[in-house]
């Protein structure tokens, strides 16, 4: 479900930006730099993206979790009873069929997406972004162009304060069946 | 998208009604905005952005029994419409949304308590929140000596599944969920509490021992029905086996199918195995893509026995597959798995065997990330792997799905029958240009230990014009298979009317006989109006 939606669709060239010149931000005083402001960056390792985004948030000790597919254990032996007690902001780099078991499973503790990227290879294999999130979201999409390595920029993003001050629900936006290939991935906020 | 009114309901009831539901149970267990009320949408509706999607009015989460009744007493004095949900995750068969669109969900994920698990006695006690893997975990975690039969994903409950009709994958008595339950507390539409079994007598220390109780057994009105909300259920559990074992029956004639049914049911009924696994070698696996060599075979239609026979010794594979499962100390799941052999061999000559794998039980916590599916689902370890197998399935990659809505025939344990209803869906499939799995090849499931399923998963998308072929396809597999005499054991909302329309013995007299009941149970009709075609009386002309 998407309100107050902006999709943006990117990928032209020349809209790479250079991880180091993504916003360098002090992580102890934004919204989630914080180590108590943040329950946890999910990550699947299989993908080297996601291993990339992961190694941002660990450089900078903030709690990490790898899971190879299944969210099940993540969840159930983990997340859900910390966040039944502390409802602290989840993001991820993931495939889209854990995104959508976690964002069916966030319910239970009162929470939802409110912000998703789609990184898609096309057919060619090249690489495109869509945005679903706060508007804000939609001019940090610029800064991911159409190369490898959007996981690191990705995890610059999501702790950039200015992203988030604005509510926005991005919920159910595909089923699990969805990715065109095997290699989709997409970067979520959940809160 | 603009959440709806309960139907028949005014704006300013509806506001008197929030009101007191907040002074009930709390302001944020209450809500009414468009961004929570969409938490409760079906991640798979076949009516995705359209009129007819059934989109909730709001949502309450109560913590009691006592916050229910409030609420149901509030719900009758402003005659608002309730559907109540344990998890809501039962996906292809409405998930967490309604029947009645505008109806107000009852979440009662709040109401997680697991009140009992008895190693001894073998049963669970537990409140609707509770989840399989909540269950499993806490059996895991103190190191209990009694097995979940669980479903497949395991995030749904042990009350809601059972409700549904759900159904696992070990022991035939414990596959049937509903049949394995004993004893449940149920808050009526008046508000009032009853217990049923042994339950209703006060201080028992007996309920999950004994389900009948005395007089009339009334525990089935509670299921795919909106007779009452059920808060609290017990379950018979199946003894921690000592051991798991598995081997495989490959049969190479396609002729022969009939006889390995018949020696596997007489396994499954002596209570000798485990769910049986069919399978075909020449056919594919159902969550795999079918061999190539498939594809000339189904090029002019459903193929000759001639061709069938042909295809077979060209592809020198065997027709048709079984596993079979054994649960128990090792010294008889080896025992039965010779047995099961020896009468194979004997029935099916040219039967050859494939020992599998054998492994004590539990699984250490450390080992079950190791075990494959579908063995891990078979041992009774909840998982959402499902979903991954399914995305990762290359048939889906040229027009990939959001979602599906399946349709599960029941049919006799025959032969004959499994082909006739493949036929009928393949047939079904190509009237509506539509590519199909179904084949000579296909194999039945044996949810239930009394029958097959011959199942199809019909997508569902975000494309309205898609969803709208999907809808006519379903509706056309189900009135093909009622006019066979074949019913389907559970369905989502979209199709529960249509399918329970085909029960239609002495003119529907079945149906007549509930709506009886619901109108003197819930004369407000304020219960899950129209789930499997049960419609409060002022709601009827909703009839398909």
């Amino acid at each position: 479900m998407v309100n107050r939606r902006t999709l943006l669709k990117l990928g032209s060239v020349g809209m790479a930006v250079a991880v180091a010149q993504a916003p360098a931000r002090a992580f102890g005083s934004t919204l989630l730099g914080d180590s108590t402001g943040l329950a946890r960056a999910v990550f699947d390792e299989r993908f080297a993206e996601a291993q990339a985004f992961a190694s941002v948030f660990q450089s900078r000790g903030m709690p990490t979790t790898g899971i190879r597919g299944d969210v099940a254990a993540l969840w159930y032996r983990d997340l859900k009873a910390r966040l039944l007690e502390r409802r602290l902001p989840i993001v991820g780099l993931t495939d889209r069929t854990a995104l959508f078991c976690l964002e069916e499973l966030a319910r239970d503790v009162g929470m939802k997406v409110q912000g998703r990227i789609d990184h898609t290879f096309d057919q060619g294999g090249a690489l495109t972004h869509q945005v679903t999130g706060p508007s804000a979201w939609t001019a940090a999409g610029h800064r991911l162009g159409s190369q490898q390595g959007f996981g690191r920029v990705m995890a610059s993003l999501l702790t950039d304060p200015t992203l988030h001050g604005e509510s926005f629900a991005a919920q159910k936006h595909t089923g699990p069946f969805s990715a065109v290939d095997r290699k989709q991935l997409v970067s979520w906020w959940i809160a | 998208m603009a959440l709806p009114l309960p139907p028949n309901v005014s704006a300013a009831d509806f506001r008197s009604a929030l009101g007191e539901f907040t002074a009930a149970i709390g302001a944020q267990w209450v809500f009414t905005t468009e961004e929570d009320v969409m938490l409760y949408r079906d991640s798979y509706s076949i009516f995705w952005g359209e009129a007819e999607e059934r989109i909730a009015s709001a949502a309450v989460a109560p913590a009691s029994v006592e916050q229910v009744q409030q609420i149901v007493r509030i719900a009758n004095k402003y005659k608002i419409p309730l559907y109540s949900i344990s998890t809501g995750r039962n996906l292809t068969y409405g998930g967490s949304s309604p029947t009645l669109r505008g109806s107000v969900i009852v979440d009662l994920k709040r109401m997680n308590k697991i009140l009992a698990v008895d190693e001894k006695r073998h049963f669970a006690l537990v409140e609707p929140g509770v989840s399989y893997f909540d269950l499993y975990n806490y059996i895991r975690d103190n190191k209990l000596k009694v097995m979940l039969d669980i479903p497949d994903p395991g995030w749904g409950s042990p009350i809601g599944n059972s409700l549904d009709h759900g159904v696992g994958y070990t022991f035939g008595p414990f596959r049937d969920h509903f049949g394995s339950h004993c004893g449940m507390e149920v808050v009526t539409a008046e508000g009032e509490i009853i217990r049923t079994g042994n339950g209703a007598i006060p201080n028992t220390d007996a309920w999950q021992d004994y389900h009948y109780g005395a007089g009339p057994t009334v525990d089935g009105l509670f299921a795919q029905s909106n007779f009452g909300i059920v808060t609290k259920m017990g379950f018979w559990l199946m003894p921690l086996p000592e051991t798991y074992l598995n081997g495989k029956v490959l049969v190479p004639r396609y002729q022969d199918f009939q006889a390995l049914v018949e020696e596997v049911s007489y396994l499954e009924d002596s209570f000798l195995i485990g769910m049986p696994q069919f399978g075909s070698p020449a056919g594919g696996a159902l969550l795999e893509p079918p061999p190539p060599e498939l594809g000339p075979l189904m090029q002019s239609g459903w193929p000759t026995q001639d061709q069938i026979d042909t295809y077979l010794r060209t592809t020198n594979k065997a027709a048709w597959s079984v596993t079979l499962q054994f649960y128990g100390p090792e010294e008889t799941v080896r025992a039965n798995w010779s047995a099961a052999k020896r009468r194979m061999a004997k029935a099916i000559p040219s039967a050859t065997f494939q020992d599998g794998i054998f492994f004590p039980l539990p699984v250490p916590p450390e080992a079950e990330q190791n075990l494959l599916q579908p063995v891990k689902t078979a041992v009774g370890i909840p998982s959402l792997e499902i979903f991954f197998i399914t995305t990762r399935n290359p048939m889906t990659d040229a027009d990939p799905w959001d979602g599906h809505a399946d349709f599960f025939a029941f049919v006799p344990r025959t032969a004959k029958a499994v082909h006739e209803a493949s036929r009928l869906f393949y047939d079904v499939y190509r009237e509506f240009g539509l590519p199909t799995f179904h084949n000579p090849f296909f194999t039945p499931v044996n949810y239930y230990s009394r029958s097959y399923v011959v199942a199809t998963l019909v997508p569902t998308w975000r494309d309205p014009v898609k969803n709208a072929r999907s809808r006519e396809l379903f509706g056309r597999l189900v009135d093909r298979c009622g006019e066979r005499g074949w019913g389907s054991y559970r369905t989502s909302p979209a199709f529960q009317e249509r399918v329970v329309s085909k029960y239609s013995f002495n003119n529907s007299a079945l149906l007549r006989f509930q709506e009886k009941l619901k109108d003197g149970i819930d004369p407000n009709g304020i219960l899950s109006p129209g789930r499997y075609g049960i419609w409060p009386a002022n709601m009827r002309r909703n009839r398909a």
